[in-house]
């Protein structure tokens, strides 16, 4: 069955996977809103972040900062989303919100102690 | 206590080999009431190893219907967890999101049982009380009767339903869309001459009643570290700075992230960046952007 917010992440990953700033934005919404949890142990911003130039900039500081690290798409609660993996551990787990063929809302769990079931190997 | 609705037959549960075996055919349940109750694997974990030693060690021979008997010690159980939970919360350093459960792994907390999982509902039940969220849980996530949630919850039929009315409005009401750049604006120089007067009536009736005022400073001198949250408190914290905080500041505008914000100079130089985001309600969040390494972009 062809879910739109499966599509749409599937373009937001490619776009992240291929460093790509130009589809990035395209893929954001206006107002999309970036919620990032460190847990206070890893740095992240402390405030939601906005607009798809600013989110999409973030996502690349997230992605592109970690050279070997895997993306791959998961069912992150009950809805397609993504896990960044560095060497099999888990460094990052984003839940998304779509409209259509943007992404409103990512919500983006950088805390180690959120992480632990998603390590692999 | 009314019959979960699995429709088992258990039997004897007083052996320890029956008794484990009922544990595990409802575990999953279990633990995905516990998740969606503390929005956190580990404590739910924690939670449903806990519900297992204590039914291990209960006199199992008065039970008729361990399903119903578990799920109860289960939900009552996470109230209780839940309320210190939000105590940590509250000194947690920045933003708080729900730790992710990879639905891929578990199909029955995914698949089968998908509401009130996704992390806007899960952030949204933050709001609720214990009581509404459990009420809200075990009907939207596990469709139980209202009669079977006033059964776990020691309560009445009448009140489960006004619990689960009252959680439904709020998280519906919670998805106010933002207000339109202009009204956005308006309501930033509002809220800005009323922070300078320190306006306390004014600000409050500028605020919903659950605004946040968040500061991202990195650690610099003088910025709140933790959020502050509901209308009363943000009020009088922008009434206690007002008395010194504006006296050698001004205030020039600009576009940032799509909406409008306030560049603050003191002695000529860049301070931070004010904002606010709005729905219809009114203004929900504050937010200052002191942190100077971000603020190198902005032109002073």
């Amino acid at each position: 069955m062809f879910d739109p917010h499966d599509a749409t992440v599937r373009r937001f990953a490619a776009a992240c996977r291929r460093r790509d700033r130009a589809a990035l934005e395209a893929v954001l919404g206006d107002d999309a809103v970036a919620t990032c949890d460190g847990g206070g142990l890893v740095p992240a911003p402390a405030a939601p972040v906005r607009g798809a130039a600013a989110v999409a900039r973030l996502v690349l500081e997230i992605v592109s900062g970690r050279a070997g690290a895997e993306l791959t798409i998961e069912s992150v609660n009950g809805r397609a989303g993504l896990a960044l993996r560095h060497a099999s551990r888990a460094v990052a787990v984003v839940g998304a919100e779509t409209a259509g063929p943007r992404i409103t809302t990512l919500w983006i769990v950088l805390d180690p102690a959120k992480l632990t079931s998603w390590h692999r190997g | 206590m009314t019959d979960s609705g699995m429709g088992t037959e258990l039997g004897d549960v007083a052996s320890l080999d029956a008794a484990t075996a009922a544990f595990t055919r409802v575990r999953p349940r279990l633990f995905g009431i516990a998740y969606r109750m503390l929005s956190s694997v580990a404590e739910a974990e924690d939670l449903v190893q806990e519900v297992w030693l204590r039914w291990q060690t209960y006199d199992r021979s008065t039970v008729t219907n361990p399903e119903a008997f578990l799920a109860t010690t289960t939900t009552r159980l996470a109230i209780n967890v839940l309320q210190s939970a939000r105590k940590r919360r509250e000194t947690y350093i920045g933003p708080w999101l729900p730790e992710p459960v990879d639905t891929g792994a578990d199909p029955y907390l995914g698949a089968e049982r998908g509401e009130a999982l996704e992390f806007a509902t899960l952030l949204l039940m933050e709001k609720l009380t214990p009581g509404e969220r459990a009420a809200y849980v075990l009907r939207e996530a596990f469709d139980y009767s209202y009669a079977q949630i006033a059964d776990i919850l020691s309560s009445t039929e009448a009140a489960v339903r006004q619990l689960v009315s009252r959680a439904r409005k709020h998280l519906k009401g919670e998805r106010h869309a933002s207000v339109p750049a202009a009204e956005q604006r308006e309501l930033l120089t509002t809220f800005l001459a009323a922070a300078r007067s320190g306006d306390l009536a004014e600000l409050e009736r500028l605020f919903t009643p659950d605004v946040t005022n968040l500061s991202d400073g990195n650690g610099r001198k003088g910025v709140a570290r933790r959020p502050l949250v509901g209308s009363a408190r943000v009020a009088k914290f922008l009434q206690a700075i007002s008395s010194w905080f504006w006296d050698d500041v001004d205030v020039r505008w600009v576009q940032a992230n799509g909406q409008t914000s306030a560049v603050l100079r003191q002695n000529g130089s860049v301070y931070g960046l004010l904002t606010v985001s709005a729905t219809s309600e009114g203004i929900d969040q504050v937010l200052w952007l002191v942190n100077a390494e971000k603020n190198k972009a902005v032109p002073a």
